[in-house]
């Protein structure tokens, strides 16, 4: 009871799977939606950072648009994943609210992705990035049905599933992830759970932060500021 | 993962910009773009970094480019990001560097 209550601010940790080795730093990211301006600059970043294929349907990082109307009706946009900036489309008048949503892989700690993969391709490293080994991937495709995020697509060269590394190849040279050091507003934060000084702990304490669909219990460690219940 | 470890970097970060262009940098940090990384506008910059001759990166100025961010849009928060209407604001000159310097925003051109 009482470790539950020291744990309950992050659920992630509370449902586990692995342990986390205190030893090593555990990420997670923070996404301030009322800071986000839909400039695109991170779905730019990732792309060239990570030899994304350039065709509009591959993703590691993308944006939408979603504009809840008077009527109650939503409208959601993400033309070419917001690579080349938005362009409202519903008329002012009849627009109740519209906001940004950045997407990526939430690092989930119980991710669906790892535990359907059939010959152990997909994995958890042990700072909580999940990671995918394309020696082993089959590319049979489970990985991208079970994510509940849509962050998964299979690369066209390589026959293999790919999706976000939370740059892990700059985190391991001491830089930051690229969407993170292209962000023009700060509205991504990364950072170490297990560090109390870290720019994401004072992110977690100062707002009030949820997770993508949390009924999934998927574990997951991307939180948002100001997140709407229409956000699927 | 010691492979996806080894992979290179492709931006390289401001720090590494400024070993070179620490008059441009020394001007972005004294104006409004003061947090901007110089990547967001000028692109990854490590092929640059290895032969600045042969690697040029974008020098973008246009309403386009720089709609992305500063164009109108209900979604953007005035208190996080000035915005303009990119197609009637100052028609008469053709891109937004003609009059503002990207690096010092408020510094106008003739």
């Amino acid at each position: 009871m009482v470790v539950g209550a020291a744990v309950k601010p992050f659920q992630a940790m509370l449902f586990a799977a692995n342990e986390p080795e205190k030893s090593k730093p555990w990420y997670a990211i923070g996404i301030d939606i009322e800071k986000c301006i839909g400039c695109g600059s991170c779905a730019r970043a990732c792309k060239a950072e990570n030899d994304v294929p350039k065709e509009p349907f591959f993703f590691r990082s993308w944006v939408e648009q979603y504009t809840i109307k008077n009527d109650g009706t939503l409208a959601v946009q993400s033309p070419n994943g917001g690579i080349d900036s938005f362009v409202q489309t519903v008329p002012e008048a009849e627009i109740f609210k519209s906001f940004f949503v950045p997407k990526m892989c939430n690092h989930c700690a119980k991710s669906p992705c790892v535990q359907v993969c059939p010959v152990g391709a997909t994995y958890e490293s042990p700072e909580g990035i999940v990671l995918v080994d394309e020696k082993y991937c089959i590319g049979c495709r489970y990985c991208i049905q079970a994510c509940p995020y849509g962050c998964r697509y299979l690369h066209p060269e390589k026959q293999t599933a790919d999706k976000c590394t939370l740059c892990y190849h700059r985190l391991k040279k001491g830089l930051n992830p690229a969407c993170f050091d292209v962000c023009p507003t700060g509205a991504r934060i990364y950072g170490d759970l297990h560090d109390m000084n870290s720019p994401l702990h004072k992110f977690l304490k100062e707002h009030s932060t949820q997770v993508l669909k949390p009924q999934l219990n998927t574990g997951s460690k991307l939180f948002y500021n100001g997140l709407s219940s229409e956000v699927r | 993962m010691d492979e996806i470890a080894a992979l290179p970097a492709h931006h390289i970060g401001k720090a590494a910009c400024t070993d070179c262009h620490d008059t441009e940098a020394a001007k972005l940090s004294s104006d409004l773009h003061t947090g901007l990384s110089c990547e967001v506008c000028h692109g990854p910059g490590y092929q640059h970094m290895d032969d600045p001759e042969k690697y040029k990166l974008n020098k973008p100025g246009t309403r386009e480019f720089c709609g992305k961010c500063h164009d109108l849009n209900p979604a953007r928060r005035t208190e996080v990001i000035h915005q303009i209407d990119i197609k009637t604001h100052n028609i008469e000159r053709a891109d937004c560097i003609d009059c503002h310097n990207p690096h010092a925003v408020w510094e106008m051109k003739d």
